[in-house]
């Protein structure tokens, strides 16, 4: 994983995100949210936007 | 006749193995004709004979000669050859395998031997073996075409058709230019390539191997072909680029190392001459993953275009070249070998049968791994593999990996190296198994105890102390704190504080938090206050529940119905912090089902069971507690907790697992260490443990030794499981039945609901055995890190390899391995992979090894300044870091093992029961192997080394603790070093002084020899002319050496017999005994030749000493007793002028001539003067000290004859004057520079002038001197030498000159001291000054190093390459050991300078400044004594030199990175 340097924020369907190298193909069942750079700068884009790091299941059992 | 010389630089490498290991199997070629028909054993053996007589290199031995092997060409043909019947093929194979592992001794050869197998059910089968030395593959062509055409010509009796030979010259020397090339391009290349192996390294390689053949598919030959030349390479290119990607992908390396082998046959007189002709050329490839295989074929053919361009070093010399760290463990630079073959397999005709060639393998590897193709128009391959390191199945595993790379490399020579996979389909799907099991979705957590509880109401659920609850019990009790949390706003989703004293409440809390809907955020109460507050606010904690909200009488006063709260198995459960790297803690979110598929999960493993009594031993923070608590509350068991005192005292908590009769223990390694040791005093049965599952952190070997060797060990299993809280618990099982199961740290097969990948840095999977990252997937990640969605991603990433789309892989950090038979290795952290001098080192295959010495029962290592630093607990007496470092360099190459061992009472342990690494005290440095200070050796084998590896590297004052390639050494050094110490009556083997470098280590493995060395005999170097005209009483003779005759020529020259004659006049204490006097100096005469000598430059062929058998005693006696003092001063000042001005006659022996006279009752003067042709400064003051002692004990028995000669001496000059390393060196190091300061011009012819002495004594020197000296790791001598040429420097200004330093090249063999002779010799310096003091004194330490080897050259012969042929500055640094036994003699000399300097001394010189710093052996008193001729060198010149030296060395010794020139005063 360390070998690589640019990446791009995935999100899978329990909208948990995570980061993904570019050059490598996405796994299925992931899918890119239209973010990509360095590792450190997708991180920083997934502190901003994913506010719950619950599954989106459990989320909305609890209705949050 | 018999010619000799040195080696070739080729052959040079294979001697050097042949002495490491003598008469080994490993470098033999064993060869096997087969052929279809019967052949004529005479025919045979003529045509073996012929060809012996043909080829020189078959009737070639190998030997030492005093600067290096030497081989010797004989005319004689001798060639062992035997006929053998062989019944069956069983009995030629056994006879094969006899004949092919048996070795020749290189100096006694031959060494070729023939054997011709013949008999019923085999073929006629000749078996040729041959050492390597005299051979190489393409000598096996011309032999094999020559042996057929030769027995078929004898066959019919004709004369062979034979290429004619010429003379080959392989003498040629490396050019610099070729080994700047190789130390350029290796310049910090790495040491070790450390493949993945099946055993760790033996601390000295055996060679043991043995070899698989392979083929590869039909076509890749073409293949590569096509790609070879569509990249301008060749096939061999190709094939060694796509091995050093397998390389990579094997050991991670960037940058390494694969030598190949290379013929150096580039003239056409080789192309029909069996020999040695073969370099192993060092190819250091870098390897870029992202780079396409193409560009990496560019790189190696552009590399190996280079490497073969500089042929002409030998691999040897790039090695010596290089100062590697050496090591008995593994080949220098290179330990895996490449090479591509042509093949031509047409059958060869003797007469009427053809025969058929193989190699027969005879169980040995020169390497630990020779890799070679054959390429016959398809491509087959063979591996020869040490099998020390690696099993067959590795090997075959490797083949395939090459096989399945460098055909992905072919279809794809444009892809990124990465991309090229050496695993095939299968070992992939192997390599990416996912889950065996997805269990369905559990119940929550609290909804499977409430099962259990309604299936056994009334079954023991909880113990604490001496109270104990039935389930339904604690279900009420749980039921009530759930009740009042809801009371308290506490709702589903939330998160509750739990930080309480350890008991019972634990169990009702979390069990109370999680009926509430909540999740359960655990902080330990010994956890600092900040961090709790920081805990609970992180997670939004609102209600944390404490002994005192429990202790509220609202609690029984609440329901003790279940609550109707909805709970799914996708609710969080906890959140368990750890801590995180930059020091805020993370809170790993976990939801019931994770901890509800890890249960699961585990009763498949561990089927558990409601008779299981469990304990909750650790601190519910940590989260084997969750195993802890569900494991019996699941099924119906019972939970014992384990109170805090107890969970202290490891007797209390061993007598509460007998009296609760726990079945199910949960314990991390340390914990059990502890246990471990409590059993071992106090034996307790425990007959109803069934497992001890042990995690937390890495398992080590020695502590499951322990266990299982306890008197009364328990009957359980061992577990060890792998875990992580960020994956739920735990990863990995491994059951340990019995010791010895467990070898290295291995934690098994992931439990079945979670995979476990080892992957590389671009998430590719790693081949069995190589060491990557593990990431886990499947049905218990955890969620993530509570408010830390980065940190999350970070860690949790999709899972590319999954069957669940949308899955994850959670990313460990840990670094392990996937092993042959399955399971895995828990190889250490990925923070935890240290680099210490460039080696990649894990910390915890060097505790391993720590921990394997049978006293230390615990071990950690840390890094501490650079440096690895041991920390142990120990069972009874520690063992000394010596100890423990010899015991350690067993296993661990020299990088790993801890520079520090400290010993603990105890491990300092977290509150989880890890390893507080942070609690650690700084390394005892007591402990520290002190390499700064200097321990004199003690047993008299560490003093036979420190004194062999001064003679043999040249440096003085090595102490037991110095390595001897510190100093200098390399492999031919160790090899002289071997054959010195034979000469003292001790044997080495070289792997030992590899393996234990220093006198200390070497010491023991010394053991004493057997038979004596070579000597040689009076008149050996004298030719049968020569000795036919010597004079009748002349018992030996010999040439002179070059010092000698430079002498006599200059006397000669300048018609003045005074130029080398020495006189030096003593004041003794003592009563002089005249008799006694005349009888010790008879007695030395007669033990000594020299002072029986003359000096005959005309009569014979060559200029010869002559050793007469008896000479007049020269001893002159007066009594001056009675007279004045004045004129006793007179009479002893005439004696000297007389002495003075007679001169000696060369032809007239003796050569000196002693004058004693009484002064008074116990005193005398003695006056000595000698020839200096043939005393030096040794040996002269070795005679007086014999003499005197002698004189003082005249009764005695007399002294046994030396056990060296002069004459040995004159043999060794001889042969160094031949020496063409030392002529190269000479040449290359002067090349034209002048040794003139003050003159110029060419020398003028002069008469020898009586020089002017100034005599400093200078105090305090001698602990300046060694001081200095060892702050530098360098040698007194070195230092005096450093103060010389600063004052030279700073009475000329030169920046650049030249001066000349005293040698001696007395022989180092046992009693090599103890001759009387001229064994000096000067040799030139050239120094450019520094004026930083440090590295003056690094630059001289070098010089001397360099020129050591070389010192016996005489000058006369190394005058060539100076421009003007003279030196006109000399240093010397005079210690004369002799004189130290004096001080304890009845007679003693007196001296109130330094207490062993003449009162009178007449030594002229040759030298316009000689300088000598003369140290007493007694008193270690100093004295700078400066001959200089005022002519050349003016007096106020001369002084300013001694004032300059005797600042210089006190600048050096206060602060040598100052410059030396400036003056301490003026700073």
């Amino acid at each position: 994983m360390d070998a690589f340097t640019d990446f791009a924020v995935v999100m899978n369907h329990e909208e948990q995100y995570s980061i993904w190298p570019t050059e490598l193909d996405v796994p299925a069942g992931w899918h890119t949210v239209g973010k990509s750079g360095p590792q450190q700068e997708c991180l920083d884009y997934i502190d901003e936007v994913w506010t719950d790091i619950r599954p989106l299941s459990l989320r909305t059992a609890l209705g949050v | 006749m018999t010619t000799t010389t040195p080696v070739s630089g080729l052959q040079r490498g294979l001697w050097f193995m042949d002495r490491w290991n003598p008469g080994s199997a490993a470098y033999l070629v064993p060869w096997v004709f087969e052929f279809d028909g019967p052949v004529d054993a005479g025919l045979l053996h003529r045509a073996l004979r012929l060809l012996v007589g043909r080829h020189d290199a078959l009737r070639t031995t190998f030997d030492l000669g005093p600067d290096g092997p030497v081989r010797t060409v004989h005319t004689g043909v001798r060639l062992p050859f035997a006929e053998v019947a062989v019944d069956g093929r069983a009995a030629l194979r056994a006879l094969l395998d006899t004949e092919t592992r048996t070795g020749f001794d290189l100096a006694e050869g031959p060494l070729l031997r023939a054997t011709l197998a013949t008999g019923p059910g085999v073929a006629d089968t000749l078996v040729l073996v041959v050492h390597h030395i005299v051979w190489d593959g393409w000598s096996a062509g011309v032999f094999e075409r020559e042996l057929a055409e030769v027995y078929t010509a004898l066959a019919q009796d004709r004369e062979p058709d034979l290429a004619p030979l010429w003379p080959v010259d392989d003498s040629a020397l490396s050019t610099e230019d070729s080994l700047g090339y190789w130390t350029g391009r290796l310049a910090g290349a790495p040491a070790e390539l450390a493949l993945p192996a099946d055993h760790p390294r033996p601390p000295s390689r055996t060679f043991a191997g043995d070899t698989e053949v392979f083929g590869l598919p039909v076509g890749t030959s073409a293949r590569v072909r096509d790609l070879a030349a569509d990249l301008g390479a060749t096939p061999f290119v190709v094939q060694v680029a796509a091995f050093a990607a397998l390389l990579h992908r094997c050991t991670g390396a960037r940058d390494l190392v694969v030598g190949t082998p290379v013929t150096t046959r580039d003239r056409p007189e080789l192309a029909d001459v069996v020999g040695y002709f073969v370099n192993i050329v060092a190819l250091r490839v870098s390897i870029d993953p992202a780079a396409t295989f193409a560009d990496l074929v560019e790189q190696v053919r552009d590399a190996a275009f280079d490497a073969y361009a500089c042929l002409d070093v030998p691999f040897d010399e790039v090695v010596d070249a290089l100062a590697l760290e050496r090591s008995a463990r593994h080949a220098p630079l290179v330990q895996v070998v490449f090479g591509a073959h042509a093949e031509d397999p047409a059958p060869l005709r003797f007469g009427a049968a053809t025969a058929t060639r193989r190699m027969h393998h005879n169980g040995t590897s020169k390497f630990d791994l020779t890799w070679s193709t054959f390429d016959d128009g398809e491509l087959r391959g063979e591996v020869e593999y040490a099998t020390d390191l690696f099993d067959r199945d590795t090997v075959l595993r490797l083949v395939g990996h090459w096989r399945t790379l460098l055909g992905a490399a072919l279809d794809a020579p444009d892809l990124p190296l990465w991309r090229l996979s050496p695993l095939d389909a299968a070992e992939k799907a192997a390599a990416l198994a996912p889950p065996r099991a997805v269990p369905d979705a559990p119940l929550p957590l609290h909804r499977a105890f409430e099962a259990a509880a309604g299936a056994h109401p009334d079954r023991l659920a909880l113990t604490c102390g001496d109270q104990s609850w039935t389930y339904a019990e604690l279900d009420a009790a749980a039921n009530r704190v759930a009740h009042t949390l809801a009371t308290d706003g506490v709702r589903r989703g939330d998160r509750v504080g739990v930080l309480l004293e350890r008991g019972e409440r634990v169990v009702t809390t979390i069990l109370g938090v999680l009926k509430a809907g909540a999740a359960y955020v655990p902080v330990d109460l010994a956890t600092p206050r900040d961090r709790a507050d920081f805990v609970f606010a992180d997670t939004g904690v609102e209600v944390v529940v404490t002994d005192d909200y429990l202790a509220d009488p609202r609690l029984a006063q609440a329901p003790s119905h279940r609550p109707e709260v909805p709970v799914d198995p996708a609710d969080l459960a906890y959140v368990i912090f750890t801590s995180g790297s930059t020091g805020r803690p993370k809170g790993v979110a976990v939801s019931h089902e994770h901890a509800g598929r890890l249960m699961r999960s585990g009763d498949d493993h561990f089927a558990f069971a409601e008779t299981d009594v469990w304990t909750l031993f650790h601190s519910y923070a940590f989260d084997w507690t969750v195993w802890e608590l569900w494991g019996p509350l699941h099924h119906g068991g019972r939970l014992v907790v384990v109170p805090r005192v107890v969970s202290r005292s490891p007797e209390a908590f061993a007598d509460l697992l007998a009296t609760e009769r726990v079945t199910r223990l949960c314990l991390t390694p340390s914990a059990l260490r502890t246990l471990e040791g409590v059993l071992r005093t106090w034996p307790l049965p425990l007959p109803a443990l069934r497992t001890v599952m042990l995690g937390g952190e890495a398992l080590d070997p020695a502590v499951v030794r322990r266990w299982f060797a306890l008197e009364q060990c328990p009957p359980a299993v061992l577990c060890n499981l792998y875990g992580i809280t960020e994956t739920t618990v735990h990863v990995t099982t491994l059951d340990l039945p019995d010791a010895e199961a467990f070898g290295r740290s291995l934690i098994g097969e992931p439990m079945p609901h979670l995979s476990a990948l080892v992957l590389d840095e671009r998430l590719q999977p790693c081949p069995i055995g190589v060491a990557g990252e593990l990431y886990i997937g499947g049905g218990s990640l955890a969620n993530g890190y509570w408010g830390r969605p980065g940190l999350t991603a970070r860690r949790f990433l999709p899972d590319p390899y999954g069957v669940v789309p949308g899955g994850r892989l959670y990313r460990t950090g840990d670094v392990a391995r996937r092993l042959p038979g399955g399971g895995l290795e828990y190889v250490g952290r990925c923070d935890d992979q240290v680099k210490i001098r460039g080696f990649r080192i894990e910390l915890g295959e060097v505790e391993n090894a720590v921990t394997a010495h049978p006293a230390v029962t615990s071990c950690v290592v840390t890094v501490h300044d650079t440096r690895l630093a041991a920390y142990v607990t120990v069972d009874g007496t520690p063992p000394s870091y010596a100890e423990l470092r010899a015991f350690l360099a067993e296993t661990l190459p020299e990088h790993m093992i801890p520079a520090t061992a400290t010993v603990l009472g105890v491990i300092p342990l977290t509150v989880n029961g890890k390893v507080d690494r942070a609690a650690l005290p700084a390394p005892d440095l007591g402990s520290v192997r002190d390499t700064d200070a200097h321990v004199d050796p003690s047993t008299p084998q560490e003093q036979a080394l420190a004194e062999v590896y001064a003679e043999v590297l040249g440096v003085d004052g090595v102490g037991a603790g110095d390595n001897f390639f510190h100093l200098g050494g390399d492999s031919i050094r160790a090899v002289h070093l071997a054959g010195k110490l034979r000469g003292r009556g001790w044997t080495l083997s070289l792997p030992d002084l590899f393996g234990a470098p220093t006198p200390a280590e070497l010491g023991p493995l010394l053991k004493a020899c057997t038979g004596p060395a070579k000597r040689s005999e009076p008149f050996d170097l004298v030719s049968e002319e020569d000795r036919a005209k010597l004079p009748a009483d002349v018992v030996d003779a010999y040439p002179m050496v070059a010092m000698q005759m430079s002498m006599i020529y200059h006397m000669e020259l300048s018609d003045d017999a005074g130029g080398y004659h020495n006189v030096n006049s003593y004041r003794v204490a003592g009563t002089l005994d005249e008799t006694a006097l005349r009888q010790a100096v008879g007695d030395a005469m007669n033990r000594h030749p020299v002072l029986r000598t003359t000096l005959d430059v005309s009569r014979y062929s060559e200029p010869l000493q002559l050793v007469h058998a008896e000479a007049p005693v020269p001893v002159l006696v007066e009594d001056l007793r009675g007279l004045s003092p004045e004129e006793q001063a007179d009479a002893v000042a005439d004696v000297f002028d007389d002495n003075v001005a007679a001169r000696f006659d060369l032809r007239t022996a003796p050569l000196f001539r002693v004058t004693a006279q009484h002064l008074a009752g116990d005193a005398f003067q003695l006056t000595v003067a000698e020839h200096h042709a043939v005393l030096d400064g040794w040996s002269f003051t070795s005679l007086l000290t014999e003499i005197l002692e002698r004189h003082s004990a005249p009764g005695r028995d007399p002294l046994p004859a030396p056990r060296s000669t002069f004459r040995e001496f004159v043999a060794v000059e001889r042969e160094a004057l031949a020496s063409r390393d030392s002529e190269r060196y000479w040449k290359s190091t002067l090349d034209g520079v002048s040794g003139a300061i003050w003159s110029s011009g060419p020398p003028e012819l002069s008469d020898p002038e009586i020089p002017r002495t100034i005599e400093r004594v200078i105090p305090g020197a001698d602990e300046v001197l060694r001081d200095t000296a060892r702050r530098h790791g360098v040698t007194v001598k070195t230092v005096g030498l450093a103060a010389h040429v600063a004052a030279l420097h700073r009475i000329t200004g030169l920046p650049r000159f030249t001066t000349g330093l005293s040698v001696n090249g007395r022989l180092e063999t046992d009693g090599g001291t103890e001759a009387y002779g001229l064994f000096l010799n000067t040799v030139p310096l050239v120094v450019d000054f520094t004026e930083n003091g440090a590295d003056l004194i690094k630059a001289m330490h070098e010089a001397e190093a360099a020129m050591l080897p070389h010192r016996r050259m005489p000058f006369a012969r190394i005058a060539r390459h100076l421009a003007d042929t003279r030196l006109e500055a000399c240093f010397a640094f005079l210690r004369f050991h002799s004189l130290g036994r004096l001080a304890d003699s009845p007679t003693k000399l007196l001296d109130d300078r330094i207490g062993c300097e003449p009162t009178m001394r007449y030594e002229p010189t040759n030298f316009a400044l000689g300088a000598a710093l003369v140290q007493d052996p007694s008193s270690a008193r100093v004295l700078l004594a400066v001959d200089h001729l005022p002519s050349v060198v003016p007096d106020e010149v001369a002084d300013a030199y001694a004032d300059a030296y005797v600042e210089a060395l006190h600048v050096l010794a206060g602060d040598a990175t100052a410059d030396p020139r400036v003056p301490a005063f003026a700073r």
